[in-house]
């Protein structure tokens, strides 16, 4: 059956796995896993399983690679030679090269990188077992490996991926949604400040269909934010201590 | 907005107050009129100075200026030397810093000292205790100036032996009689060495 030909969505809008058109898969983070490690993170997106690890600010080698006025920021994507039903290739591939840049530049937005003149921070995020969308959820687990580090940070990132299925715009699309649907659309934001730092769009939208999948990336996106905060709070004040904005709290 | 009754904690992007009412502190940020938290932690306010930071919860462990390292000299020039660091206060380090340890004033035979007799405070392969007194251009700038900073385990340069401490400045080798300068730092010897 040619893409696009496989029924993805029924008359009632129910997907595949029973979801609804803008129903995100179940999302599980923690915080704080790997010992070694300055900063770590754990997100499971549905059947994704994804580990991300920060080391550093550390020295940086090779040393022609420093910057005097602020820090390298390095991102490596992998996958797991298992982590999909064929095994794949261990040594990175074009994908993952291309994963790991366009990562880097949805995380360097945020990391005040000023701060920490001459050194590199390594972000490594590890995709255990994959299931589409393993980007934004490597993006997402990043973003709070960086907070676990204590690195400065303007925002926290979160990603959220949307696209079409059978010509119906819907949210986070699973494995077979991404490779039998019409396109899809990664989208990172930082949630505070307003901005997006990743928008990449594969398949053919109309003006209508794009603004909606935008749009329903955003909102599904500050869900996401929700449970990282969650996350945070839970490693950092034990889960008892509210996070609040300071104003909601004054008041 | 009124005082904050209780500690509070918050996280990256957080808005913290509005910039009329605090100046943005440690760890704080100006965006457009809002100052924001750049980390997770507990916000803290200085009513006296109107300045408002964040305590944070985790830190990357960077280098500031009096806190100490311990470290082995891995080159040496007239004025300075290039020191691998392996302990930050007294804790691993694995980071694979290196900080400038600056000899100026101990090594003799610099600017407008040409002809006088050269000594050698430090060599490649000695571990030292050093304090940072500097971090000019992100470069950590180490001395050891004090009595507790200097140099405190050295091998022969002949045998390879470890060496032992003669007087003030000096060291010998018990195994071929080499004697070496150093500076030393008061605890030299103590810390056991294998060759």
């Amino acid at each position: 059956m040619a893409k696009g030909e496989t029924k993805l969505i029924d008359e009632k809008g129910n997907r595949r796995d029973g979801r609804k058109w803008d129903q995100l898969r179940p999302i599980k983070l923690q915080v704080g896993l790997v010992k070694n490690a300055d900063g770590s993170a754990y997100i499971e997106w549905g059947k994704n399983k994804i580990m991300a690890a920060v080391y550093g600010p550390k020295e940086v080698h090779p040393k022609h690679q420093v910057l005097a006025d602020r820090a390298l920021l390095r991102c490596r994507y992998h996958m797991a030679p298992f982590s999909v039903d064929e095994r794949k290739n261990p040594a990175p591939s074009r994908r993952e090269i291309e994963i790991s840049k366009v990562m880097r530049e949805a995380l360097e937005p945020a990391v005040v990188v000023g701060d920490y003149p001459r050194t590199a921070i390594e972000v490594w995020v590890e995709v255990l077992q994959s299931d589409g969308g393993s980007r934004v959820a490597g993006i997402t687990a990043a973003s709070l490996a960086l907070a676990d580090a204590g690195i400065n940070m303007r925002d926290l990132v979160v990603g959220c991926s949307c696209g079409m299925i059978n010509g119906q715009v819907v949210a986070d699309l699973d494995d077979t949604e991404d490779k039998e649907g019409d396109g899809d659309m990664p989208v990172a934001i930082l949630p505070n400040l307003g901005l997006v730092s990743l928008l990449q769009v594969d398949g053919v939208y109309s003006r209508e269909k794009f603004q909606k999948a935008f749009e329903l990336a955003i909102q599904k996106g500050k869900e996401v934010y929700g449970m990282q905060r969650e996350a945070l709070n839970a490693r950092f004040f034990g889960g008892e201590a509210k996070v609040t904005q300071v104003e909601e709290v004054a008041e | 907005m009124k005082e904050a009754k209780r500690a509070q904690g918050v996280l990256p992007g957080d808005r913290l107050a509005v910039s009329e009412e605090f100046l943005p502190g440690s760890h704080t940020y100006d965006s457009s009129g809002l100052i924001r938290s750049l980390t997770a932690g507990s916000v803290v306010k200085d009513p006296k100075s109107m300045e408002i930071s964040v305590k944070p919860a985790a830190e990357p462990g960077l280098f500031r200026v009096d806190d100490w390292v311990t470290g082995q000299v891995e080159a040496t020039q007239a004025n300075s030397a290039n020191v691998h660091i392996f302990f930050h206060n007294g804790k691993p380090n694995h980071k694979d810093f290196s900080g400038m340890l600056s000899l100026r004033g101990l090594s003799g035979g610099g600017r407008g000292e040409r002809g006088a007799r050269r000594t050698t405070p430090v060599k490649s392969g000695d571990v030292v205790r050093c304090r940072v007194f500097s971090l000019v251009n992100g470069i950590i700038h180490l001395n050891i100036d004090e009595p507790d900073m200097g140099v405190v385990a050295a091998l022969c340069g002949i045998c390879g032996k470890p060496l032992q401490k003669g007087s003030a400045t000096k060291v010998k080798c018990d195994e071929c009689g080499n004697v070496e300068d150093r500076k030393l730092a008061r605890d030299f010897g103590t810390i056991p060495i294998e060759p």
